[in-house]
């Protein structure tokens, strides 16, 4: 790091050393003196608007706002002069004019700036006897965001995200001056996909959230720190539960992750822990009907039959898919039960994975932090869909772009990331190998020259047959132009939370073995006897329905073992009721290969059972029983930050682990109850020093603003406000160890997949977005919307207008494999001769019209 | 002594708009000069030493000011301020509408000097005739070598560009300005950075006033000697004074700077009708109101600051003995509030206040209360805001009760000697 003479500046006497460049606001920060702020926010554009920062500069005749002025060497600013005093009352009694100070009915009040600042800093009372400004109450800018106009302070952070990280622009204020209003723009309902963040943002209570618009008071709240579970970026959430549901998703700050932002599917999608139908006890089947049962019966049963069937047909017979949900500590338990105790090799976390083995394998994951992410200077998006596949990652590769990164994006059908590049290749469906090998022949010289490149491309490979040969081209075209190094910069980004922890405790085939998809098929076709499916649910998901019915069909033995009632479920043998994640103690490792903590917020419902309670019994079943230190050392490494981390007793050296063959729970000797006090009322394994605590480690008391304020000197605001660089909390780094990439040559390359016959049809791509339909969305109708642009199919006018539709139109669409009815979408983006629908579309089985042999067929679309 | 205008030269010469009759009164000759014989540090250099002000209202030096953009600078730009939204204030529209061609000259000599490529003047939304002047004016200039990539044969392009704004008071601000061609709402930006290193398009770039621009063709042509020998050494040239309100012959009147405010008024053939002078408002909406004892105050920036009030742009608002001054504030009161960008706390909502206030003690509803709310709601707003227009909206009130207390307090008591109040409350 070069030399950078640090600069002195003294606030109230307090004097610190900064880098230069750095605000007065944020210095004040470190020298312990909290300077009150609304439209200042860290990760946005300087405002300068609210004007509540202003402080006294020596030397400088009028007050300075600290979130303007850098801070110069020597400065010598107050922040404690009757004059500052004086401009934050005036600030203060000018926003109270026209605020409605409608705090007992509003949501932010008890964590609201304007209220808290207006206590600490604010007039006894207002002069001001003229009248209100109204404005309608309760304005809907989206099914999830609510406006009230009268409560807006206009510090424009919502507009400035909107613009600025998320770089959706339909936000803006109009009109001007005292009667300016927020609006979307045209009036049309916001589209984005980060509009939680708004809320978040938002200084009072001018924008809410619809899900949790007048459920809950914040002093009611307990809360957990936790991982969120919708994709593979990890972020730092933190689940709010009033009365043991989950009312309330917030971002945690975690700088190497989210920063501080969520995705509207992180943020939003929480109803399907405590709202939406969940399995609640284990079902067996019983002729036609699933009807419930004792968790001991059930279990003895599954590792009955297992063990018949094993015995019978070998037990390679039996398949297992799924994992890429659980924990890591669940992931090392299930490979341990399957593996070892079962001993099949058909295991694999991925559902619809063709193979193993080749660049896919190779390429997994992100191998660079999403702090190096940030400091590309050339993206290359290769099927992927950044902004439905990995958001919050999307606004990282975003911030890259902003700073001066070129985007290439090579793509069959429009993505959103096309906004943000400065080059689209539109390749045919499943044409990106063959596109891939252009790009590596004639290179232009800016990818040629780009110092920090990061190529990448997305889960659907996976699923695809083509997708070892994209994989491939993919790393050859990096590897040609950027040289023997290049692969340390290639990923193939996977979707699901746990994918790389997942593949690091070994769900992934073993010798001999099939990949995720090739279990189902193999099973259509009879060589499998049994399936265990883990979090997955195949009849919805897998491309192929008629596949999986033939396969669910075939098989002697199912076993669904989920949060949710599913599909797949309906059709089990034996449905095990799961915990979701906010329930779950343990890690889970993001597609950088960070190993993050979840903390339990609360109970699973009824009788339903973490993965690894139900696993660690089914292994006791097995007979695994074994010292707990050996158990523990063929666990993943625990981190080394563990011992940082909320400390609790753990078990020790030589704890012996005793599994009651016919308990109900898993229990561990010797180790220590997390939390003295707590009860414990199910205990947990605990890897190599993990605490354990259910429920009670994670629920601190939220700071009682009110109650500590007369004790609290303003400097300490810091932690007392919402208002800050770290809204509501800071996560623990978790600890990093980014994939690996040993290859430094290319690889042979695969013969092209054959073209895609065309008989006048429309040539159906499918992938899943963010939003649709799925066990993690169940529960979230504001969320899901109507069914509107997202339950659509996506056409392209000249197909809308030779076959008469219109957007909007309720349409059918038939492949040879079977139909389904969708509403049409008509984008002029969409080239001709060409339809998307996403695999997840709200009310659409789109895999009716897949198959494994014709991931892309032709489909004819009508009126319906 | 008559003095000889300079700006004001071609006005009422027949088809003064034209590039033939500008050309044949000497236009353009500074600019061919200048690209033929003169260094650009040569243009700058005369510009400094004229001590050309900015007559926009802050009268920084306008050489100094061009000095401030970095040489190196692959890219910058210049923005011509012609928004001219404020109340009483017209001179730029007369230049526009009768002289294009000397902003025109002038543009092109700064853009020389500075080396820039591409001037934009943005020009009030509804200002429709002096846009199309301008639109038809550049077109020529073009025609005859004068705009384009090579100007009179010399390796020296620029091109300049008419942007229309769509009508609001704050795009006079320089920074909303720059704001309202980059295609965003117009608010202030926070400086630094200034627009010198960070300006349109976040490219350096000099902001100047039509006026300002108009006098350099004449300073390059005839030398700043000539220039500085017009009014005082500390703000000299010539200065185009607005007066409007209860004078005889209203419209802009071309003086040095510095003319006395007496000479201007009578210039305007005095206060109309029989009627004796009631206070008079110097520089446009933004300054305090001068009593009739103190119009023999010299019209520059130095000298009006001096007394507490200030020049601006040269508006003056001559008004009778028959005007209440509680009327004159509501009113400017109502406009600030109207333009008030709403960026800033304090002015956004300052700015109503101060209205609501003003509207209750015109109407004589006011309590005793009322007057020290107006003054402290009004040093709220002034110094803490963003950009001038909180200032300008805090000192018309606190000048005023300053000045004319005895209005005030008649007011308070439910009467009015200018005129009769209603409905006293």
């Amino acid at each position: 790091m070069p030399d950078v003479k640090l600069l002195s500046v003294t606030i109230d006497d307090v004097t610190v050393e900064v880098a230069p460049g750095t605000l007065l606001i944020e210095a004040a920060g470190k020298a312990g003196v909290h300077i009150p702020r609304f439209c200042y926010h860290p990760k946005l554009s300087l405002a300068g608007a609210c004007r509540i920062c202003a402080v006294s500069v020596e030397k400088v005749p009028k007050l300075q706002t600290a979130c303007t002025t850098p801070v110069a060497d020597g400065m010598v600013a107050r922040t404690n002069t009757p004059e500052v005093a004086s401009a934050r009352r005036s600030v203060l009694e000018f926003l109270l004019v026209n605020h409605p100070l409608d705090c007992p009915v509003c949501d932010a009040a008890g964590e609201c700036p304007l209220q808290d600042y207006s206590h600490l800093y604010g007039p006894d009372a207002s002069r001001s006897s003229i009248e209100k400004r109204r404005a309608p109450k309760a304005q809907r800018l989206s099914p999830l965001v609510v406006l009230d106009m009268e409560r807006c302070i206009l510090c424009y952070r919502c507009t400035r995200f909107m613009d600025e990280i998320a770089g959706d622009a339909e936000l803006a204020f109009y009109d001007r001056g005292s009667t300016s209003v927020l609006g979307a723009f045209d009036g049309a309902p916001l589209a984005s996909k980060f509009q939680g963040n708004i809320i978040e943002l938002c200084p009072c209570g001018a924008l809410t959230s619809e899900p949790y618009r007048f459920r809950a008071r914040p002093q009611d709240l307990a809360y957990g720190d936790s991982i969120c579970g919708h994709c593979a970026v990890g972020c730092a959430v933190r689940y709010e539960a009033r009365h043991g549901d989950v009312v309330r998703v917030k971002p945690r700050q975690h700088e190497d992750v989210n920063e501080v932002w969520l995705c509207d599917k992180g943020y939003f999608g929480f109803e399907y822990v405590s709202q939406a139908p969940r399995l609640d006890r284990p079902l067996v089947r019983k002729g036609d009907e699933l009807v419930p049962a004792r968790w001991t019966d059930v279990l003895d049963h599954v590792v009955g039959r297992l063990r018949e069937i094993a015995t019978r047909y070998g037990p390679e017979s039996i398949g297992v898919i799924g994992g890429a949900r659980l924990t890591n500590e669940e992931c090392a338990v299930l490979a341990r039960v399957f593996k070892d105790g079962v001993r099949t090799p058909n295991v694999d976390h991925r559902s619809a994975a063709r193979g193993s083995g080749g660049a896919l394998d190779d390429l997994a994951g992100l191998p660079l932090s999403f702090s190096e992410v940030e400091r590309s200077d050339v993206i290359v998006i290769v099927a992927f869909d950044p902004t439905e596949e990995l958001p919050v990652l999307w606004l990282r590769l975003r911030k890259a772009i902003r700073a001066g990164a070129r985007c290439l994006v090579l793509s069959s059908r429009p993505i959103e990331a096309e906004r943000d590049a400065i080059a689209v290749v539109r390749t045919d469906p499943g044409g990106e190998a063959e596109a891939l090998g252009w790009l590596e022949s004639d290179a232009p010289d800016w990818l040629r020259a780009a110092e920090r490149p990061l190529y990448l491309a997305g889960a659907t490979l996976e699923s695809r047959p083509d997708g070892e040969a994209v994989a491939r081209a993919l790393a050859n075209a990096a590897l040609a132009i950027h040289g023997p190094d290049a692969l340390r910069r290639v990923g193939v980004l996977g979707r699901a939370p746990n994918a790389m922890g997942a593949r690091a405790a070994g769900l992934t085939p073993g010798e001999s073995g099939v990949a995720g998809g090739q279990i189902i098929a193999s099973a259509a076709e009879g060589r499998l006897k049994a399936l265990y499916l883990i979090g997955v649910d195949p009849l919805r998901t897998f491309p192929d329905r008629q596949m999986v019915e033939l396969a669910l069909r075939k098989v002697d033995f199912v076993v669904v073992q989920d949060i949710a009632p599913s599909a797949t479920a309906g059709k089990a043998d034996v449905v095990l009721a799961a915990a979701a994640l906010p329930e779950k103690d343990g890690t889970i490792t993001n597609v950088e290969g960070r190993t993050q903590r979840l903390l339990p917020v609360v109970q699973p419902p009824g009788d339903a059972r973490t993965d690894l309670a139900i696993l660690v019994d089914i292994a006791a079943r097995l007979d695994l029983r074994e010292p707990a230190s050996e158990f523990l050392a063929r666990l993943p490494r625990v981190p080394a930050s563990a011992a940082a981390l909320p400390a609790a007793g753990a078990p020790g050296p030589g704890t012996t682990m005793t599994i009651a063959p016919s308990g109900v729970y898993g229990v561990y000797a010797g180790a220590t109850p997390a939390s003295k006090g707590v009860t414990t009322q199910k205990p947990f394994f605990a890897p190599g020093g993990w605490p354990l605590g259910m429920p009670g480690s994670a629920r601190v008391s939220p700071i009682r603003l009110g109650a500590s304020l007369a004790a609290v000197p303003l400097s300490a605001g810091e932690e007392l406000l919402r208002t800050s660089d770290q809204p509501h909390g800071t996560a623990d780094p978790g600890v990093l160890e980014p994939p690996r990439r040993a290859r430094r040559g290319p690889y042979p390359p695969v013969r092209p997949a054959a073209p895609i016959a065309r008989d006048g049809g429309l040539v159906l791509m499918t992938a899943p977005l963010l939003i649709g339909d799925g066990a993690m969305l169940a529960g979230s109708t504001r969320l899901l919307g109507d069914g509107g642009a997202r339950g659509a199919i996506e056409i392209s006018p000249t197909d809308a207008k030779s076959r008469g539709i219109a957007d909007g139109d309720t349409v059918s669409v038939r492949s040879r494999h079977g139909a389904v009815t969708a509403q049409a979408r008509v984008r002029s983006a969409m080239p001709a001769g060409r339809a998307f629908l996403a695999e997840n579309a709200p009310g659409v089985r789109t895999s009716v019209l897949l198959a494994w042999s014709d991931p892309f067929p032709s489909v004819e679309v009508r009126r319906a | 002594m008559t003095y000889e205008p300079v700006l004001l030269r071609r006005v009422g010469l027949e088809r003064a708009q034209d590039i033939d009759v500008y050309e044949r009164s000497g236009g353009y000759a500074a600019l061919r000069r200048a690209v033929t014989d003169l260094t650009a540090e040569a243009v700058m250099a005369e510009v400094i030493a004229s001590n050309l002000r900015g007559r926009g209202g802050a009268g920084f030096p306008t050489g100094r000011k061009w000095s401030f953009i970095p040489k190196d600078a692959p890219q910058k730009y210049l923005a011509v301020n012609a928004d001219e939204s404020e109340p009483g204030t017209f001179n730029n529209r007369v230049l526009i509408d009768a002289d294009p061609h000397l902003l025109i000259e002038g543009i092109l000599l700064c853009c020389y000097a500075v080396g820039i490529a591409h001037a934009y003047i943005y020009i009030r939304g509804e200002n429709v005739p002096g846009a199309r002047a301008l639109e038809r004016a550049v077109a020529q200039a073009r025609a005859r070598g004068y705009v384009g990539p090579r100007i009179l044969g010399r390796d020296f392009a620029c091109e300049i560009h008419v942007f229309r704004g769509a009508g609001a008071y704050i795009c006079g601000e320089e920074t909303a300005l720059l704001e309202s061609i980059e295609g965003r709402r117009p608010q202030p930006r926070s400086r630094p950075p200034f627009p010198a290193v960070v300006g349109l398009f976040g490219k350096p770039t000099v902001i100047n006033n039509v006026e300002t621009l108009a006098c350099v063709p004449d300073i390059v042509d005839r030398g700043a000697a000539w220039f500085k020998g017009i009014g005082p050494e500390a703000a000299p040239g010539p200065k185009l004074y607005c007066l409007s309100g209860h004078v005889a012959a209203p419209g802009v009147y071309e003086r040095p700077m510095g003319t006395s405010l007496r000479e201007l008024i009578d210039a305007a053939g005095g206060v109309a009708g029989e009627r004796a002078l009631g206070f008079v408002i110097p520089g446009a909406a933004a300054s305090t109101a001068l009593r009739p004892d103190e119009i023999d105050v010299a019209m520059d920036f130095d000298s009006l600051r001096k007394i507490g009030t200030e020049l601006g742009a040269g508006g003056i608002m001559v008004m009778d003995e028959t005007v209440c001054i509680v009327d004159a504030l509501e009113r400017l009161a109502r406009f600030f509030r109207h333009e008030s960008c709403g960026k800033c706390v304090p002015c956004r909502e300052g700015t109503v206040w101060q209205h609501e206030i003003l509207k209750r003690i015109q109407a004589g509803r006011a309590g005793a209360t009322d007057l020290p709310l107006l003054r402290t709601v009004s040093e709220q707003i002034g110094g803490k805001t963003l950009c001038a227009l909180g200032d300008f909206a805090a000192s018309p009130p606190l000048g005023a009760m300053r000045k004319f207390p005895e209005e005030f307090d008649q007011h308070l008591r439910g009467s009015c000697s200018k005129r009769q109040v209603d409905a006293v409350a």
